[in-house]
């Protein structure tokens, strides 16, 4: 690898507590009996076999946090080793930070994974280099593989967006229309619909290089191919590869294709990255802890919050800290794309607000109401057939979006790319958006390190992030039908910019109610915009022998077991009362140290 | 006699049931029993437990169930079957034996004593082979309302339950569980059939076998009990099917807790003490 394409190593930053008399977390309680229960208490049970539960962040020492920053700069590997067979835990604790932990508001039920052996995964290799991978070499002697499928980003909010921009009378007409476009031909309303799969895509890419690490204690590396599988050449190899992974007819009508692969295997001399057993838990717990931060205290809370989120508090984002998170990003995008570090800089297109400046105040309100005109002018322009005829359940969610874009933070990003400079430099536009997923992905796990190392008592963090896509889709439901500008036309007016991701950053002591959670582990709280955790006998299947075999079903047993959960970072009530079916209890130790590949290596 | 002639048989006949202070009369049977593997296979798949080669935990007491069905159709067993209600099993297990072992089992009554909301007594399971004892399974039964001491039929309240939690996961238990698992295990008891034969009993819907609620449970938990040769289980409260439940493990120092309890809370279905 050329000096260009280096990685610049990210250190870690801290964050200044509040005084004392400043310092508030969560309220930790349960409804008491003959009170209404809301997102401020603790959940009654969780009923849920995902990985994750309802998880309190970790309170990392220096070492652990210098420990996952370092795995932000490291280079792609270069080869594989022999290793001892991998066991079923191996996987489960690698599938829980990956394909399953589908954190950020990047949530929904689109991906999921075939992982082969050290057989299959040969087979595979030879695959990858017939259908040519030139953002990074396939390496042999490969542990295990990922073969990630993906489908169309499908949500409510995707359906409602059918009756979005239609001209009144007309619409009797363009919305069947549209509707039948998008069912038979996948057809998305706004560009950006399109660009959440490739942004999630990203995301996993960048969570999958770290599963790989921590799963194995630094011992093994992942080898991610991120670039779409879209060549018409590629069709054939293509197609064997997807038979390896069992997509069927049925599941290729549904949408379902070969996004991403991710070969596993263990490391060679320098290019490990050992970790003992107590760092590798507990960075595990901490990440699958990590959750968006969406409530900032004293600023967006509900009126009806308790009163550890009205309360503003007197803390501020080091610009050390979004240094190292652009370092992380820039990382990210080159490491990905296959660019030079100092392109990737050029390529990414961020522009920052600081909140707490006259300036950056003024900005954001223009966002804000430019953001809020797109809403009114789609409620204008809502058809009344359709809105009456579901009970004007358009319009009601149309207007609860306005929630939902509310940013707030101390420092807020826009950030997107520019198609044009993207295809002159000779890449996939497609392409570069996964790795901008990747790139924001990495610098928000900066932020999350730092607010989540060196906590002192009082406190259940010191900064947390959002990755908000609603802003960007709202304002490209504005440059689609109702001829607006791009947000990032703003900071690059001649450049041709097209948002992607809004980053909110804010540093605080108390974590968003557990009730946001709540909507990602119970089913009868699901959210609109938002879809359940997945459970690894779901998302993850195992080939073995030639059959696909899900992760973690046995008979009437499926999994229980919560992903690092030795490490005890369960939420609790004050009094040290426990969530009813949170902590979970661990697979069968017989299924769990078996070697399902066992004599393949 | 097939399962289903020995339960038509419980439905006919009336019962004298028992006085004060008089005795079950004594009823033994015995029987040479074997499961074959894919029916061993088929109940661990049930109950979630994990094949270890091993006939599992409570398989003896369930092999046995034509046994308990013989007793009670005894002329001597004086009381009407249909409305029995298991309250209580003490397992104590001697060794384990493989999967597929012909075990000689006997099945016995007696033990009948005053309690709270009737008469209770034990039905007692013995498990052995060519080497000896295996175990003893003592179910405990609740006959309702034929105690003249069952005006003392006040519910004593919960007591906290003491240790530290360990596990903690929510179950579920399918509507069609009941017939499943008596085709397993031959209890073809009507009210863990079909909520239309249930509420004839007066339960509103079909309820879950006891022993596949313990027995489910003892799956879920066998990372906090793997050796579990002894264990005290309490059968509190119906388990509606289709239902979930939440199982607890809790660790005492002289053993483990486990809990079936509904997912609201309140009263559990079943508290088992493994290790007592």
């Amino acid at each position: 690898m050329s000096a260009a394409h280096e990685s610049k190593q990210v250190t870690f930053v801290p964050i200044d507590a509040p005084p004392e008399g400043e310092r508030v977390r969560r309220p930790m309680r349960f409804a008491a009996d003959g009170e209404k229960r809301g997102r401020y208490h603790l959940p009654t049970a969780l009923d849920s076999a995902s990985p994750v539960g309802f998880r309190t962040r970790v309170n990392l020492r220096r070492d652990e946090a210098d420990a996952a920053l370092a795995m932000l700069a490291l280079p792609r590997p270069t080869r594989f080793v022999a290793g001892p067979a991998l066991r079923e835990e191996e996987l489960f604790d690698e599938s829980s930070l990956g394909v399953l932990v589908a954190r950020q508001s990047t949530n929904f039920r689109g991906q999921r994974a075939v992982v082969l052996g050290p057989r299959d995964s040969a087979t595979a290799a030879a695959l990858l280099r017939r259908i040519g991978r030139p953002e990074a070499a396939v390496l042999d002697g490969a542990s295990h593989t990922h073969v990630v499928l993906a489908r169309p980003y499908t949500t409510p909010f995707t359906k409602l967006l059918t009756f979005i921009g239609h001209k009144p009378l007309a619409n009797l007409a363009t919305v069947p229309w549209r509707a039948f476009r998008k069912a038979v031909y996948r057809d998305t309303d706004i560009p950006t619909i399109r660009y959440l799969t490739e942004l999630h895509l990203g995301v996993l890419a960048d969570a999958m290089e770290r599963a790989a690490l921590i799963a194995s204690h630094g011992r093994r590396r992942a080898q991610v191919f991120l670039e779409p599988f879209d060549h018409p050449k590629d069709r054939a190899a293509l197609a064997e590869l997807e038979a390896l992974a069992g997509l069927t007819a049925t599941e290729r009508r549904a949408g379902w294709r070969i996004e991403l692969v991710a070969q596993v295997g263990y490391a060679c001399d320098g290019e490990a990255m050992p970790l003992d057993s107590d760092t590798a838990r507990r960075l595990g717990a901490a990440c699958v802890a990590l959750r968006s931060e969406r409530i900032q205290p004293g600023v967006n809370a509900e009126e009806v919050a308790p009163d550890a989120y009205q309360k503003r508090q007197a803390m501020n984002v080091p610009d050390e800290l979004t240094t190292m998170a652009g370092r992380a990003a820039y990382n990210a995008f080159a490491h990905f794309l296959g660019v030079p570090r100092e392109r990737a800089k050029e390529l990414l297109l961020l522009e920052r607000v600081d909140v707490l400046t006259p300036g950056g105040k003024e900005r954001l309100r223009t966002v804000r109401k430019e953001l809020e005109t797109v809403t009114d002018r789609i409620l204008a322009n809502l058809p009344t057939w359709a809105d009456l005829a579901t009970g004007r359940a358009l319009s009601r969610n149309t207007a609860r979006g306005k929630k939902a874009f509310a940013l707030a933070g101390q420092r807020i990003y826009i950030g997107g790319l520019s198609r044009g400079e993207i295809e002159r430099e000779g890449k996939d536009f497609h392409f570069a958006v996964r790795a901008f997923g990747a790139a924001a992905a990495r610098s928000a796990f900066v932020v999350e390190i730092a607010g989540c190392t060196e906590v002192p008592d009082g406190c259940d963090m010191l900064a947390g992030i959002c990755l908000m896509a609603g802003p960007v889709n709202q304002n490209d439901i504005g440059k689609s039908f109702f001829g607006m500008r791009d947000m990032l036309a703003h900071a690059y007016p001649d450049r041709d910019p097209t948002s992607l991701l809004v980053w909110t950053l804010k540093a605080k002591t108390v974590a968003d109610p557990i009730g946001n959670e709540e909507q990602l582990l119970n089913r009868e709280r699901r959210g609109a915009l938002v879809d359940l955790r997945n459970a690894p006998h779901e998302a993850v299947a195992l080939r073995v022998g030639g059959a696909l075999a899900p992760m973690r079903r046995a008979g009437v047993r499926v999994n229980q077991e919560r992903a690092f959960g030795d490490v005890g970072n369960f939420a609790v009530s004050e009094e040290g009362g426990e969530i009813p079916g949170n902590r979970g209890v661990r697979w069968p130790v017989e299924l769990r140290e078996a070697q399902p590949w066992k004599g393949e290596g | 006699m097939s399962n289903l002639t020995q339960h038509l048989k419980l439905l006919v006949g009336s019962r004298p049931g028992l006085r004060a202070g008089e005795a079950i009369a004594p009823i033994r049977v015995e029987r040479e029993l074997a499961w074959r593997r894919d029916h061993v296979a088929a109940y661990r798949s049930l109950t979630g437990l994990v094949d270890d080669g091993l006939l599992p935990l409570l398989a003896p007491q369930v092999m046995a169930v034509g046994l308990h069905l013989d007793v009670l159709a005894d002329p001597r067993f004086p009381f009407k079957a249909l409305g029995l209600v298991h309250v209580e099993n003490v397992v104590s297990v001697e060794r384990s034996v493989p999967e597929g072992a012909t075990l000689r089992l006997a099945a016995s009554v007696g033990n009948a004593r005053p309690a709270p909301r009737g008469t209770i007594f034990d039905l007692v399971t013995e498990a052995s082979d060519a080497e000896g004892s295996i175990g003893v399974f003592t179910t405990t039964i609740l006959a309702r309302g034929s105690s003249s001491e069952s005006a003392l039929s006040e519910k004593k309240p919960d007591a906290p339950l003491e240790g530290t939690l360990v596990a903690s996961l929510v179950a579920a238990a399918p509507e069609d569980i009941g017939r499943r698992y008596a085709a397993i295990a031959g209890d073809l008891n009507p009210i863990h059939q079909r909520a239309l034969m249930a509420r004839a009993f007066g339960f509103p819907r079909a309820i879950a076998h006891g022993m596949w609620t313990l027995a489910r449970t003892l799956a879920e938990t066998r990372e906090h009990t793997p050796d579990v040769t002894k264990l005290h289980a309490r059968f509190r409260k119906p388990l509606f099917l289709p239902g979930r439940f939440v199982i607890e493990a809790r660790r005492r120092d002289d053993g483990v807790t486990l809990t079936a309890a509904p997912v609201k809370g309140g009263t559990p279905h079943l508290v088992v003490d493994v290790g007592a």
